[in-house]
């Protein structure tokens, strides 16, 4: 069967999985029969179906380590992101497999569910009663699989980095699921506990490269939780570069993920609406940052103002923005550099409304009113971050392919590995492949003509004057090729 | 033959395979038909062609079926802005991002800050929400219960005013809104709340 059969097959069973993950958190947020777990549920079945339908082998089954959902062996990253409740649910009952057939049906996945994510039904998976519970609770088009008796689960995360970073960011998901949660239901939140996931992510963040790739992920709720992951690391990622020492970079981690912890008390039709907002809307979504704030100061748990202050005023400029604040408010350094990091990940994923812009496309946008954004604080930002960052491929002026690998000090000069010479042409073996945009290389300067995302090229003008370089942080030059040459010449 | 016309719908779309089947067996004799070379010769050359054909436009096909997942994501009438970003503006982002020779700070104006925030919790806020900012605002401010209500107003007046602009209404906006707080922290019963 062609490659493309494959992938199409792939792409249908991820939306599956996908789709799984989702209803599975909004059984754990919602109440049992609501609208929104109706909706996912039927979600599950049509992708189910379709899945079977670009000829996805029935039953279709789906691999559980401790980690990650797995297909047909291959772990599926994205999916798995926001799956960490689940997981560990499946953990907890020994499940190794699920085996879903075509006849399932949205009824029968929620009572699949009482059987997976209720507390009171982890028993129902010893050995001797799997079959009767599934019985007992009308779960006849799905098969589980247990573990083998000894099987320790995956105990990769101890060594492997890729591995780790997952865990962190499942970790800061499943936290920031857990107190979004809370928050619907008007429980205390758990501050601490997210306060000591980043600092336990802080510990791997020396190379936050897997991190960071993980961000780019096609993640099950891109707009809150998703969204909030990827600010918090976006903002650990320039406040580390700066130099802020670990208590300072866990309050400005925990202030970034926590954010938008007010979306949680906006109604969820606005929240997820496939379309643009009406004027009652648009005032219920602009409620946010205030309600935000004011949960955070409802915890008796100790809340730093950093975070109240991030919920409260990330989505003010210097001049204008939301809420209409009963006196004006300065934003501080931590609430500037958190609406940085919110508006650069919003303009740069897809949205139900909008395609995605290009890094520098964003920072163009980000750019256009000083009134925006603090320009101290977008500077630090694309200095970090790169005007380029690590994994963007390139299309260079003498029309070579390249991927970045490393950011410089020169925020428009990051290290790329040449994957073909000029014109496309094969590289010779054994040719140097790691350069430095703007260095010579065979007497002609390596030049960004072109970004080629999945879905657009854009085309990069000369910028005539260089970026302003970033006096701390980055590796020097040579130092950085030496690494990225280290960690990726298997890359081509 | 449409295949798309026949699997627009989700019963349809089980059919799948079956569909493809009977479209691949009748695309093989259209490309033998299609082909100026008799069908012996034809097999004889290549004998992979058509199967390959068939499968290359099968997968084609059939990605039509299932959109990827930013595809999913996209609004149901499938039409997503794509704000536009012209050349001059990559251009200028240099000169937009000059440095000005002052490194930010994630401290910088984090005291006027919380007490902005505070006092607009402190005025507007759900009961407990509101209590929490009093009590907050009473001791960044140094102010016990029953403390000078001017006193505190003006002290709380002074911190809103840093860094605005000379604004008379502003001003006066903000002194009427510092001797509310001033009041609500002076007629507060409730201890501090600000944990060690």
């Amino acid at each position: 069967m062609s490659l493309a059969l494959g992938q199409i097959r792939r792409d249908a069973v991820v939306a599956f999985v996908n789709a799984f993950v989702v209803a599975a958190l909004n059984r754990q947020v919602h109440e049992r029969d609501s609208r929104w777990v109706e909706d996912t549920l039927t979600d599950v079945v049509a992708t189910l179906r379709t899945a079977a339908a670009v000829g996805a082998e029935s039953p279709l089954l789906l691999q559980f380590d401790d980690d990650r959902i797995c297909y047909d062996g291959v772990p599926l990253d994205g999916p798995s992101l926001q799956a960490r409740s689940l997981l560990r649910r499946c953990s907890e009952r020994g499940i190794a497999m699920l085996a879903f057939h075509a006849g399932l049906d949205a009824a029968e996945c929620n009572r699949l569910f009482d059987l997976l994510l209720l507390r009171a039904n982890v028993s129902a998976f010893t050995r001797e009663n799997r079959e009767a519970a599934l019985s007992a609770f009308g779960v006849r088009n799905v098969g589980v699989t247990l573990r083998s008796i000894g099987d320790p689960g995956n105990r990769r995360a101890a060594l492997d980095p890729e591995a780790r970073a997952l865990r962190h960011y499942q970790e800061l998901a499943e936290s920031l699921q857990d107190n979004h949660c809370r928050a619907l239901r008007d429980l205390e939140l758990t501050i601490d506990d997210a306060a000591a996931v980043v600092e336990r992510t802080l510990a791997d963040f020396d190379e936050p490269s897997h991190l960071l790739a993980l961000a780019t992920q096609d993640d099950v709720d891109r707009f809150t939780v998703g969204h909030s992951v990827r600010v918090a690391l976006l903002a650990l990622q320039v406040a580390r570069r700066l130099g802020h020492g670990r208590d300072e970079l866990v309050r400005i981690g925990s202030a970034a993920l926590l954010h938008d912890i007010g979306k949680s008390k906006v109604p969820q039709e606005v929240l997820f609406k496939q379309g643009p907002l009406d004027e009652a809307e648009w005032r219920a979504m602009a409620q946010h940052p205030r309600l935000g704030a004011q949960i955070l100061l409802e915890q008796k748990e100790r809340v730093e103002l950093t975070a109240v202050g991030a919920a409260f005023c990330h989505h003010m400029g210097a001049e204008g923005g939301y809420p209409d604040a009963t006196v004006p408010v300065r934003p501080s350094g931590a609430s500037r550099l958190i609406r940085v990091c919110d508006v650069f990940e919003a303009l740069t994923s897809i949205r139900p409304y909008k395609r995605a812009l290009t890094p520098i496309e964003a920072y163009a946008v980000m750019s256009r009113d000083p009134r925006d954004f603090d320009r101290g604080w977008l500077r630090a930002f694309v200095q970090t971050i790169g005007l380029f960052p690590d994994g963007t491929r390139l299309r260079l002026a003498d029309g070579a392919r390249a991927v970045v690998r490393a950011q410089t000090t020169c925020p428009d000069r990051p290290i790329v590995q040449l994957l073909t010479g000029p014109d496309d042409t094969e590289l010779a073996a054994g040719q140097p492949d790691h350069f430095t945009v703007g260095d010579t290389c065979e007497g002609r300067v390596l030049r960004v003509a072109q970004i080629e995302t999945q879905e657009r090229r854009v085309d990069v003008p000369e910028l005539g004057e260089a970026l302003p370089a970033a006096c701390v942080g980055h590796a020097c030059v040579p130092d950085a090729i030496a690494k990225a040459t280290a960690a990726q010449s298997p890359a081509r | 033959m449409s295949l798309r016309t026949r699997l627009g719908n989700q019963q349809e779309g089980e059919r799948f395979p079956e569909t493809v089947a009977q479209w691949r067996l009748q695309l093989r004799t259209e490309v033998k038909n299609s082909s100026a070379l008799p069908t012996s010769v034809f097999h004889g050359r290549d004998a992979q062609l058509e199967a390959m054909l068939a499968a290359s436009t099968e997968a084609m096909l059939a990605r039509l079926q299932v959109p990827t997942p930013a595809v999913r994501a996209a609004s149901p009438g499938g039409q997503q802005r794509l704000e536009a970003v012209p050349a001059d503006e990559l251009r200028a982002l240099p000169a937009r991002l000059a440095d000005d020779g002052t490194p930010p700070q994630l401290d910088d104006h984090a005291a006027i800050e919380a007490l902005a925030v505070l006092t607009d919790a402190a005025l507007g806020a759900d009961p407990i929400a509101a209590d929490t900012a009093r009590a907050l605002l009473r001791e960044r401010l140094g102010a016990s219960p029953g403390a000078d209500v001017e006193e505190t107003a003006a002290r709380l007046r002074q911190c809103l005013l840093t860094g605005l602009a000379d604004d008379p209404a502003v001003a006066e906006a903000i002194a009427a809104v510092a001797r509310r707080v001033a009041n609500a922290i002076a007629t507060e019963s409730t201890p501090a709340t600000e944990q060690p």
